[in-house]
C-alpha cells in the first residue's frame, strides 16, 4: 500500500511537471479541473459502493469457497469455481496462499485456473469501482466481452492436462 | 450516473439487510467498507488526479492513431500490453483506464487494456511467482495474454456492430 503511494505520489508529480512544461500553468489548471469535476461527479458513488463491498465481504469467507471447491468437477464445476473466485473479495497478497492451500488436496488444475481466471475475470466486488470510476457502460461491455474468459481458460487447461492436479504437475508426474 | 448511484445504494440496502437477518455482520460490514474507503482514499485522490492530467495530455493524433477503434487489433495489442504495465490496484488503475477512454480510446482497446491489468497485472507476479512457482506464472502468462487478446477482440466486435 506505502509502496503504491509512493509510486502513485511521484508519477502524479511527473506528470504534473510534464503538464507545466508542456503547456504552462494553464494545461496544469485544466489537468486538475478536470480530476476535481471527476471527483466531484464519482465522490457520492465511490463511498457507496465501498459500502457495498463491506457488506460483501462479511458474506463470503474462506471457508464457504474451501467447502465448494472441493466437491466439484466437470463442466459444471468450471462455471461454479470461476464464480466463486469472482466472489473472492482479497488482494493477491491473501489469494495466493489461499490458493496454495489447494496443493495437497486432489483438485483438479482446470478447477484452480477456472477459479483464479474467475477472480481476476469477474471480481464482483470490483463492479461497483468500474462503474463509478470508469463507466457503467464500459464495465457492462467489459464483463459481457470476459465472461466466458475463464471458462475457456479452463477449458484449454482440461484438454492439455486432463484431471492432473497442481502438486502432480509441479512433480511431472502423470495420471 | 444518478441511476448508477441509485441501483448501487439500493444493492447495498439489500446487502446491510440480507447480513442482518443472517449473518448479523451488518455494522461491520458497515465499518469494513468505510475503514476501506479511508485507506484507498489517498490512493484514489492521486489517481484521480493523475488520471485528469493523462487526459489532457494525451496527444489526440495518438489516441486516433493507435487506440482508437478505428486502430483496430493495433489498439487491443497495445491495450494488452499496456494492461500489464499498469502494475497498480483498481482504486489507482481505473481512473487512470477511464482518462484514456475519455481522450478516444476504443471499446476493444479499453477492454482489452482492464482484461490485461486485471489478468497479467505485474503486480500481482511475484506473489504467483513466489506461492505457486515459476511454472504456474508461465502458463497463466501464456493464457492470460491469449485471452486478454480474445476479450478485446470481442469487445472490437462489439464497438462496431453497435456503436
Amino acid at each position: 500500500m506505502k509502496k503504491t503511494l509512493i509510486g502513485l505520489s511521484i508519477a502524479t508529480l511527473i506528470i504534473v511537471l510534464l503538464a507545466y512544461f508542456t503547456g504552462g500553468t494553464d494545461l496544469v489548471l485544466d489537468g486538475l479541473d478536470r480530476a476535481f469535476g471527476n471527483m466531484k461527479k464519482a465522490g457520492f458513488m465511490i463511498l457507496t459502493s465501498f459500502l457495498l463491498i463491506g457488506q460483501l465481504l462479511c458474506i463470503v469467507d474462506e471457508n464457504m469457497v474451501n467447502r465448494i471447491l472441493n466437491n466439484i468437477k466437470g463442466l459444471k464445476g468450471i462455471v461454479i469455481s470461476a464464480l466463486v473466485g469472482g466472489l473472492m473479495p482479497v488482494g493477491p497478497y491473501l489469494f495466493y496462499p489461499f490458493v496454495k492451500m489447494f496443493h495437497g488436496h486432489d483438485l483438479p488444475y482446470y478447477i484452480l485456473i477456472a477459479f483464479i481466471f474467475g477472480k481476476y475475470t469477474y471480481d464482483f466486488a470490483r463492479i461497483p469501482m468500474e462503474i463509478s470510476l470508469v463507466s457503467p457502460k464500459i464495465a457492462l461491455l467489459r464483463y459481457l466481452s470476459t465472461l466466458p474468459i475463464p471458462i475457456i481458460a479452463a477449458l484449454i487447461t482440461y484438454r492439455l492436462f486432463r484431471n492432473r492436479t497442481l502438486s502432480q504437475l509441479h512433480h511431472r508426474k502423470t495420471d | 450516473m444518478v441511476t448508477t448511484t441509485a441501483i448501487l445504494t439500493l444493492i447495498a440496502l439489500a446487502l446491510f439487510v440480507f447480513n442482518a437477518r443472517r449473518t448479523r455482520q451488518q455494522v461491520n460490514g458497515l465499518k469494513t467498507g468505510l475503514k476501506l474507503l479511508l485507506k484507498n482514499l489517498p490512493i484514489i485522490l492521486l489517481a484521480l488526479i493523475l488520471a485528469g492530467m493523462v487526459e489532457v495530455l494525451i496527444p489526440r493524433d495518438f489516441v486516433q492513431n493507435w487506440l482508437s477503434a478505428e486502430a483496430g487489433i493495433r489498439g487491443v495489442v497495445i491495450g494488452v500490453l499496456g494492461g500489464i504495465m499498469l502494475a497498480m490496484g483498481p482504486y489507482a488503475t481505473l481512473p487512470i483506464v477511464s482518462s484514456i477512454y475519455v481522450s478516444g480510446a476504443g471499446i476493444g482497446t479499453v477492454i482489452a487494456l482492464i482484461s490485461s491489468w486485471s489478468l497479467l497485472g505485474l503486480s500481482k507476479t511475484p506473489h504467483e511467482a513466489a506461492h505457486m512457482g515459476g511454472k504456474f506464472v508461465a502458463y497463466k502468462t501464456v493464457l492470460g495474454l491469449s485471452m486478454s487478446f480474445l476479450a478485446g477482440c470481442v469487445g472490437l466486435g462489439l464497438e462496431y456492430l453497435f456503436f
